[in-house]
Order: structure tokens, then sequence, then C-alpha cells
């Protein structure tokens, strides 16, 4: 065979087995036919790769398919090597340059390394006494950088995959985990809560007052941490707010939260300012009942003692405009730009909950194609506005 | 193993016959690799000899790259005793790897040859293929 020739047949292997190591599928069998597509080109009788995968498993594949006595050698002979190019190992015997120099050495191993971590050992050996020489030691070394790189972008999607298995596992039992716990305490802390509103309007012992009313307002605190977490894991597992739309007037929604909201805090002064014209359009009222229901309970728990809160409504183009209103002291500076986040709290001395609130009030706003923002100051106080489109 | 030349010329500087050495092993074996045996070689020397200390091969970022020392820029016997342990140590690795393939190539080259530190016995290049 001529040089061309050669040259031609080489580029020719190299070529497939590129081509060959495109795709994970499979990939075992991919390896062998690099191996077929190498010994193919190079004076060799047998080819084999070793790899050592970094759980511990290792695995030999040889072409053509050897005999198990043949299978058994070459499984020692290029474990040996492994350890000898990743451990400390004596290299086997033949180490003296006279040795070396007489004995016919018709094998050539190479180093497959994949980020910078010995993955294995690409081997070739031949039956006859002609030593290999070092255009097969080149041809090999191409090959190995190839199965390096192809071995250790599998090895990345793999644990890539494993990861991303691990997470969603883990994410699926924290949410059944919360929405459990979550179901299970509602109930009891239901009852405690009613059990207590009626104790507390036959009582009329003034320390049991007290009692039963920092029992009351316990129990209605762990009712809001409770529907919050049932909300938020009933959120993430239907994949996003679940908005059930109807045609209905805003008025309507925000008069009922508010008398809710007086009837349960007498001692506050709740303003309710009314649009001058109706308000309507297609949005889901249980949903926009808990947006204002938790800006009203933000506005009553985040402001003075006796301060007003104000709730008020109006037109602006082509979107309603609710605003809760509530006195200083205002949400800190630095704070504002993530109050909407969940887990976040305007003012840590005044926590109350989980910090779920406002973050359920902007997906429910965000779902129903709205928007909401803040402004606040010590001066001018907290003013939260919810937009909404307007039905046509 | 036995290691012929202690009468390497004042022209023998450690530094160029290694990077000769490294020059080689990238040819021949791919500079990842190359770097694998260094490095497996060198951690063995080094036990000999710490002033092998100072001789770094590393990854840096998508390649690789050598650092020896200072005094290696120039001739002087001990970095060239401190190079012979490594290559006393990496020489029959190479040739549990690849016989006299590498081994033989080295030693053909002009460097090595005027500062003879490869066994004579692989001197005469003479591979077949």
């Amino acid at each position: 065979m001529t040089v061309p020739d050669r040259l031609s047949r080489v580029i020719g292997a190299l070529h497939e087995i590129a081509r060959t190591l495109e795709s994970g599928e499979g990939f075992a069998a991919r390896i062998l036919r690099a191996l077929e597509l190498l010994r193919d080109v190079l004076p060799c009788d047998r080819c084999a790769f070793f790899e050592a995968s970094t759980n511990g498993k290792q695995d030999l594949i040889v072409t053509p398919a050897p005999s198990s006595a043949q299978r058994a050698r070459l499984d020692v002979k290029l474990k040996s090597l492994f350890r000898l190019i990743t451990e400390d190992e004596e290299p086997a015997g033949d180490a003296s340059a006279a040795e070396a120099t007489t004995t016919v050495h018709a094998h050539l191993a190479v180093p497959v390394i994949g980020m910078d971590l010995t993955i294995g050992v690409l081997f070739i050996e031949a039956d006859s006494d002609e030593p290999l020489g070092e255009e097969s030691l080149r041809v090999m070394s191409l090959v190995a950088a190839h199965l390096g790189g192809y071995l250790v972008t599998l090895r990345a999607l793999q644990k890539e995959a494993r990861t991303a298995a691990a997470l969603a596992r883990a994410n699926e039992f924290q949410q059944l985990l919360v929405g459990r716990v979550s179901h299970e305490l509602r109930n009891p802390v239901t009852a405690i809560r009613n059990g207590a509103a009626i104790v507390l309007r036959r009582t009329t012992d003034e320390a049991n007052l007290k009692t039963l009313g920092l029992m009351q307002s316990c129990a209605e605190r762990c009712a809001r941490v409770i529907a919050d977490l049932v909300d938020v894991t009933r959120d993430r597992v239907m994949g996003g707010v679940v908005v059930r739309r109807r045609h209905m007037n805003l008025a309507d929604v925000v008069i009922r939260v508010v008398d809710e909201y007086r009837l349960s805090h007498p001692d506050r002064a709740i303003h309710f300012d009314d649009s001058p014209e109706p308000l309507a359009g297609e949005w889901d009222p249980d949903r926009l009942s808990q947006v204002f229901s938790n800006l009203l309970s933000n506005a009553v728990t985040h402001s003075r003692r006796g301060a007003d809160v104000r709730v008020s409504m109006r037109r602006e183009g082509a979107q309603a405009q609710v605003s809760v209103h509530n006195e200083g002291p205002g949400i800190a500076a630095d704070l504002l730009p993530e109050i909407f986040d969940p887990f976040k709290q305007g003012r840590s001395n005044a926590a109350t909950g989980l910090g779920l609130g406002l973050y359920i009030v902007k997906q429910i706003v965000d779902a129903t194609g709205g928007a909401v923002g803040v402004r606040s100051t010590d001066q001018d106080g907290t003013t939260f506005t919810v937009m909404l489109p307007l039905g046509s | 193993m036995d290691v012929t030349g202690n009468e390497e010329g004042s022209d023998c500087v450690t530094s160029v016959l290694f990077d000769r050495l490294w020059v080689t092993l990238c040819d021949a074996f791919g500079c990842s690799a190359a770097a694998a045996l260094l490095r497996r070689s060198h951690r063995r020397a080094l036990k000999r000899c710490p002033a092998l200390a100072g001789a770094i091969v590393e990854r840096a970022g998508s390649t690789y790259r050598y650092t020896v020392p200072e005094s290696w820029k120039s001739a002087s016997s001990d970095s060239a005793g401190a190079f012979r342990v490594w290559l006393e140590e990496l020489i029959p690795f190479l040739v549990e790897l690849t016989g006299a393939v590498v081994v033989r190539r080295l030693a053909a080259l002009p460097e090595f040859q005027r500062c003879p530190m490869i066994p004579s016995a692989f001197t005469p290049a003479k591979d077949t293929e």
C-alpha cells in the first residue's frame, strides 16, 4: 500500500470514529465500533479499551471478541496499566533498558484523559514479532483524545440527569410533605380558633379574656400561615396559579373583604373609597378576595395600632386600580425591590407569618394579567397598588 | 536502570531538555496524557529528590503548561541531577506503555544526544513500521 493510500485509509477511519462517537446512545457499541475501525488501520491483532468509572465500576471492551482466557489476560494487563498511570505502582518488570530493547513489545498503551482525569487506557496488541511503531502511537493518541472527550461529556450528561432526577424527587417530596402537614394542621387549628372565640364571648373575667384573646390571635396567625402554605404548595403542584375567570364587579369583592376586616378588627378604622364608575372584568373572585385580604392583613399588621387604613378604587385608562394604604412606618428601602419574593418580611420585628402573603398576591395578579406595585416611606406610609385589565 | 552520561556539556540546559521532553510526549500521546504521565513520574521522583518541587505540570483552562525552577534555565549539575531522577521514574513507565517507541525518539533528539540522560540501550533509533 502506498503512503498516500495508507494516509487516506487512516483519515477515513478517524473520520468514521469521530462520527461514531457523536451520539451517546448505545455508547458501549459505539466504543466497540471505534475500536474495530482503529484495528482496521493499525498493524495489530487486538484492540482494547479499559474504562474505570468514578463509582468504581470497571469495564473492558475488546475487539475481536476474545476467548475467555484472552479476556482474563487482557483484563489483568490493562488494570495493571491503569493503576500504573493513576497510582504509584511499580512498572511490571520489563523496565530495564536491556530488556526493553531486546524483548518484543508488541503492544502500545495510551492513557485516555478527560477533563484532567484519567478515564481509562487504550491498548493495541500484535501477535507478530514486528514492534508497533510511532505512527500507530500517534493514531492511537488521536483516538484516545477523542474517546476522553466523548466519555467525559457522557459522564457529565449522566451526572446532570441524575442530579435533575434527584432534585425532582426532593421537590416532589417537599411539596407532598408541606401539603400533607398543612392539611392535617388546618382542621385542629380552626377548631382551636373557633373554640377560643366561643369561650371568649362567654367570659367576663379580665385575666381569662386576655389569655383567650392571645389564644385566638395565635390560632388566627397559624391559620394564615397554613392557608399560605397550602396555597403555594397547590400552585406549585399545579404548575402555577390557576385562575378561574368569570365576569364580575370588582367592588363586590373589595367591599366584602373590607367588611370582613372591619368585623374582625373593630379597633381599626378601615376606610373605603369606591370608584365613581363601575369596574367590571373577567377575573377570579376567589383569587381576588385572597389578593385584597392579604393586602389588608398586611396593612393592619404593619401599621401603628389605631392608624387608619384606606382602600380605594378607581378607573385608570383600560385598567381598574385598587390601592391599599396604611400610615407609616415605611418598608426599608433595601427591602422594597424584593418585597414580593417568597419568605420576605417588610419589617423583621413585625413578622407574623412565613412571608408568603405578598408573594401569593403577586402570583395571582400576574396570572390575572395585571400588575402590583408598592410605594413606601416613613412619612407617607405604604401603598400597595393593584392594576387589573378591565373587561371590554 | 542503567542511565549513562555524567559528562553532559556546559550547553546542557535542563529547561531546554525538559521542553524537548514535553514537546515529544505531547506529540506522541497528546498533551493531556503527557501531563498525566509526567505528573505521575514527578510524584514518585519527588520522594527521592525534593528539588523537583519547583517543577510543575498543570492544566490551565483548556490547555496544559509546565513551569520549571529558575535554576533549570542555565546549565548546572544540580538541575541536571534532579531532571535525571525524574527521567529515571519516567522512562520505565514509558517503556511499559509503548516499549522503546517513545524513549528511542527522545534519545534520538540532538539535545539528548549532546546531553545523554537516556539509557544508552535506547540510543540507536531503529523503529520499524
